[in-house]
C-alpha cells in the first residue's frame, strides 16, 4: 500500500516536472552523454538560456 | 462488451443532458447539466471520432519513427511521455481567449454559446488540433505557414503568415484592454499586476542564476509572492496615501501595458517572459481544477435566460445577430485558428509515437472548451441584470448609475444602484458599473463560485486574485506576441535590406519591436478612448481573424486529405471549413456593408463623420471622434484584408484539390518516407540515434 503511494507521487512528480521542462537539463545531459557529439556539453544556466531562447522566438502560446 | 456498455451509458447520459439544457425555457437549470453533457460529449468525441481519425483515416502507425525520434537533438527534438506532451500542449494552447469570448457570447443566453462551444469542439476545434499536429508530425514538425507553402503553393503560405501577424496584433490590443478595464480605477487589481513584474523578475534570477533550470522551485516561490501580494493589495486598497498612488485612469493605464511591452520584448526572455508564463502554467492548472472542484461542490444554478432578446442583433455588449456572431465570439473553446500554429510549433517535435497524437490533439482541446464551458457557468450564475451592468459601456448605458439601472432593467433584467454598490463593496472595488471587457465580470463569478465553496469570508481576495490569474496570461500574451511579432517582420524587412532580417542586430531589433507595439499599442489606444468601452469592435475582429485562421488551417488539412486519403474522408475537415468559411464571410460581410451604425464598421464612421460635422456631438466625444472614425475605417479595411485572404486561400486549395482529382500535376505531398523506430515502447530516450 505504502509502495502504492510512493509510486502514484513519484509518478506525478516526474509528470510534473516533464510538463514544466524542470528535468530538461537531465535529459540534455543522457542524450549528450549517450549520442557523444563533438562540441563541449552546456552548463544548466548555458543551457537554460539557450532552450528559452528558442522557445520563445516563435509561436510557443496561444492566446 | 464492457466498454461499449460504458460508452451506451454516456451517450444516453450525455444526450439527456443535452436535451434538458435545449429543451428547458423561463426555468433556472442546474450547471451540473452543462457540465454532464460537455463531459459526455467530449469523452464519446474523444473514444469514437477521434480513434476513428485516427485508425482510418491516418491510419497512425506506432512503429514509424516520429521527429522526435529521428531527430532527437536532446533540446526542442527529444521523445517525450504522452501525458507530459499532453500537459504541455494544454498549457501551450490555454489562455484567456476561452475565459473572455464566452463570457461575452452570454448576452445571447447561455444554450447558444454552450452548444455552440460543445459542438465546435467536438466536430471541429479538437478535430483541427489533432489534424494539424498529425500532420506537422509527420512533416518533421514544420509549422502551418511551411505546411501552407508546400502544399498549397507561395500564395497560401503568405497568406497564413500574413494573417498570423495581424491577429498577433488584434489580440494583444484587445487582451491589453480587458486588463487596462480590469485595473481602470481599481488600486487593489493595479497593485497586484504591478507586483507580478518584480515577482517575475525575481523568480527570473533564482531559475537562471541562483538554481539554474530549477523551474519547479522557481514557480512555487513566484506562485507565493503572488498570492502575498494580492493580499497585500487589500491592505493597499485600504490606506488612502497608496491607494491613490495606484488608482489610475484608462489613458495612462494604456501607456503603462504599451511602455512595458515594448521593453519586454526588447529584454532578454529568461528575465521576464520566460519565468512569468512558468508561473502561470501553474496557475492556469490550479485554477482550472479547482474551479471544477468548486463547481461540482457548490452546483450553482444558472440565472441567464436560455436566449435572450438580443438574439436579434440589438444586443448592448457586442452587435450583430446571433448568426454569426456568437461563432465569432467563441473561438478559443470551440473552434480557434491560432491552435494550429501551436499544434504544428513545439508539440509536434516531441511526440514520440503516432499513438499518442489523439491525447494531446484532441484530449487538450476538449479540456479547453471545459474550460470555456466553466467560463460561461461563472458569467451564468450571475444575476442577468449584474451582467449586464459590468459588461456593457457607458456610452451605451449612459454614464451614471441610475441611467445603467433604469436602461439594463427595461431590458428586463432587474438591477438597483444599491445592488450593485453592495456587490463593487464585497469585491473590493469602488464601482463595478461599465467594467467591460469580460475579465471583471468573470472574477465576480469566479469569487461567487470560489466564495460558496470555501467560505464567503474572502470574496474580495477571490476577486482579485481572480484578476491577478487573468492579467498573468495576458501580460505573457503581450510579451510573447510581440516577440513574434517582431521575429516575423524582422523575417519580412530581411527581404528588402538583409541586415534588417539579422534577430541580434540590436538596431533592427529596436525597430521592428518599436513597429510591433505601435501597431497593437494603436488600437489598444483607441479602444482605451472609445466611450462604448471598446471592446464591441475590437472583439468580433479578433474573431474574424482567428477563424480567418482557422479556415487557412482547414484548407491546409483539407488540401493534404484530397491528396492522401480517400476522397470522402477529406469531408472531416471540410465540412468543418465549409462551416467557418459561411460564417467569416457571412460576418466580414455585415461588418463591411451593414448600415446599422452598430453594426458596420463604414456606416459607424459615416454616421460619427456626420454627427462631427453638424456638430451634435458633446465636446468630449468630438475631441476623440476623429480617431474613432479613422479606426473605424481601419477596421473595416482590415476586414476586407481578412476576407480577401481567406478567399484566396480556398480557392487555391479547390484549384490544387480539382488538379490532383483530374490527374494534372499538383504539388507533391511534403511527408516524410516512414522510418521504422528504435524505441522500445515504455523506455523513451532508449533509441541509438
Amino acid at each position: 500500500m505504502r509502495t502504492d503511494v510512493k509510486q502514484f507521487l513519484s509518478a506525478g512528480l516526474s509528470l510534473l516536472r516533464g510538463v514544466t521542462g524542470d528535468d530538461a537539463y537531465e535529459k540534455y545531459v543522457a542524450h549528450y552523454e549517450r549520442t557523444k557529439p563533438p562540441h563541449p556539453c552546456l552548463s544548466a544556466e548555458a543551457f537554460f538560456k539557450a532552450q528559452l531562447e528558442q522557445k520563445w522566438n516563435c509561436v510557443s502560446g496561444c492566446c | 462488451m464492457k466498454q461499449r456498455l460504458v460508452a451506451v451509458l454516456l451517450a444516453i447520459l450525455g444526450g439527456a443532458a443535452l436535451a434538458f439544457i435545449a429543451l428547458s425555457r423561463n426555468e433556472s437549470i442546474n450547471a451540473l447539466w452543462l457540465v454532464t453533457a460537455a463531459s459526455c460529449a467530449y469523452l464519446l468525441g474523444y473514444r469514437f471520432y477521434a480513434k476513428w481519425i485516427e485508425t482510418k483515416v491516418f491510419v497512425a502507425d506506432p512503429t514509424r519513427a516520429t521527429p522526435a525520434e529521428r531527430l532527437n537533438n536532446g533540446r526542442d527534438f527529444i521523445p517525450t511521455h504522452r501525458w507530459v506532451v499532453f500537459g504541455h500542449h494544454f498549457a501551450a494552447i490555454a489562455g484567456a481567449g476561452p475565459l473572455v469570448g464566452p463570457t461575452l457570447a452570454m448576452q445571447f443566453g447561455y444554450l447558444p454559446g454552450t452548444l455552440w462551444i460543445i459542438v465546435g469542439a467536438v466536430l471541429g476545434g479538437c478535430v483541427q488540433d489533432m489534424i494539424i499536429l498529425f500532420m506537422s508530425t509527420r512533416r518533421d514538425g514544420r509549422s502551418l505557414g511551411q505546411m501552407a507553402r508546400d502544399e498549397l503553393g507561395p500564395i497560401g503560405g503568405t497568406a497564413a503568415v500574413l494573417g498570423t501577424l495581424m491577429i498577433i496584433l488584434i489580440i494583444i490590443a484587445v487582451l491589453g484592454l480587458v486588463i487596462v478595464n480590469a485595473m481602470k480605477h481599481s488600486p487593489w487589481a493595479s497593485s497586484t499586476v504591478f507586483a507580478t513584474i518584480p515577482i517575475a523578475i525575481l523568480v527570473g534570477f533564482y531559475m537562471r542564476n541562483w538554481r539554474p533550470g530549477r523551474v519547479l522551485e522557481g514557480s512555487l516561490l513566484g506562485l507565493v509572492l503572488l498570492v502575498l501580494a494580492v493580499i497585500a493589495g487589500g491592505s493597499i486598497d485600504h490606506n488612502e496615501t497608496l491607494r491613490n498612488l495606484f488608482n489610475w485612469d484608462g489613458v495612462p493605464l494604456a501607456g503603462f501595458v504599451i511602455g512595458y511591452g515594448w521593453i519586454a520584448a526588447i529584454l532578454p526572455v529568461w528575465l521576464l517572459l520566460a519565468p512569468r508564463d512558468y508561473i502561470s502554467t501553474f496557475l492556469k492548472i490550479g485554477v482550472v481544477a479547482l474551479l471544477a472542484v468548486a463547481i461540482l461542490i457548490m452546483r450553482p444554478e444558472i440565472r441567464m435566460p436560455a436566449m435572450t432578446q438580443f438574439v436579434d442583433g440589438t444586443g448592448p455588449i457586442f452587435a450583430g445577430k446571433i448568426f454569426p456572431f456568437v461563432f465569432i465570439t467563441i473561438a478559443c473553446g470551440a473552434l480557434s485558428g491560432f491552435h494550429a500554429l501551436v499544434s504544428s510549433g513545439t508539440t509536434p517535435k516531441m511526440v514520440s509515437n503516432e499513438g499518442d497524437i489523439r491525447l494531446a490533439g484532441y484530449g487538450s482541446m476538449a479540456i479547453e472548451s471545459f474550460v470555456a464551458i466553466m467560463a460561461v457557468i461563472a458569467a451564468t450564475v450571475l444575476d442577468p441584470g449584474v451582467y449586464f451592468a459590468i459588461n456593457t459601456g457607458a456610452g451605451i448605458v449612459g454614464g451614471t448609475a441610475e441611467a445603467a439601472v433604469q436602461t439594463i432593467s427595461g431590458w428586463g433584467f432587474p438591477v438597483t444602484v444599491e445592488q450593485m454598490r453592495d456587490l463593487a463593496q464585497t469585491m473590493g472595488e469602488s464601482s463595478l458599473f461599465a467594467r467591460t471587457g469580460g475579465a471583471p465580470s468573470l472574477a465576480v463569478g469566479m469569487a461567487s463560485i470560489f466564495g460558496s465553496a470555501f467560505g464567503k469570508g474572502l470574496l474580495a481576495l477571490w476577486y482579485h486574485f481572480a484578476i491577478m490569474f487573468e492579467a498573468i496570461f495576458i501580460l505573457t500574451t503581450v510579451d510573447a506576441g510581440t516577440r513574434v511579432g517582431r521575429f516575423m517582420l524582422q523575417d519580412a524587412l530581411g527581404q528588402i535590406w538583409a541586415p534588417l532580417g539579422r534577430t541580434s542586430w540590436y538596431p533592427s531589433v529596436l525597430l521592428s519591436s518599436t513597429l510591433i507595439v505601435a501597431g497593437w499599442g494603436y488600437f489598444l489606444y483607441v479602444g482605451v478612448v472609445d466611450p462604448n468601452g471598446g471592446i464591441n469592435i475590437l472583439w468580433p475582429l479578433f474573431g474574424i481573424a482567428n477563424q480567418m485562421l482557422a479556415a487557412i488551417a482547414l484548407c491546409v488539412a483539407t488540401g493534404i486529405l484530397i491528396k492522401t486519403v480517400r476522397l470522402r474522408y477529406a469531408l472531416i475537415t471540410a465540412l468543418p471549413l465549409a462551416w467557418i468559411v459561411i460564417v467569416t464571410t457571412t460576418a466580414a460581410y455585415q461588418k463591411i456593408f451593414s448600415t446599422d451604425v452598430k453594426l458596420g464598421f463604414f456606416a459607424a464612421a459615416n454616421d460619427m463623420a456626420a454627427k462631427l460635422a453638424a456638430g451634435t456631438l458633446t465636446p468630449e466625444r468630438a475631441k476623440v471622434a476623429p480617431t474613432l472614425i479613422f479606426n473605424q475605417q481601419l477596421d473595416g479595411w482590415l476586414t476586407v484584408l481578412f476576407a480577401l485572404l481567406l478567399w484566396i486561400v480556398l480557392l487555391e486549395m479547390l484549384r490544387i484539390g480539382l488538379r490532383h482529382l483530374r490527374g494534372l500535376p499538383v504539388p507533391p505531398s511534403s511527408e516524410t518516407p516512414y522510418v521504422q523506430t528504435t524505441l522500445v515502447p515504455g523506455v523513451l530516450g532508449s533509441s541509438a540515434h
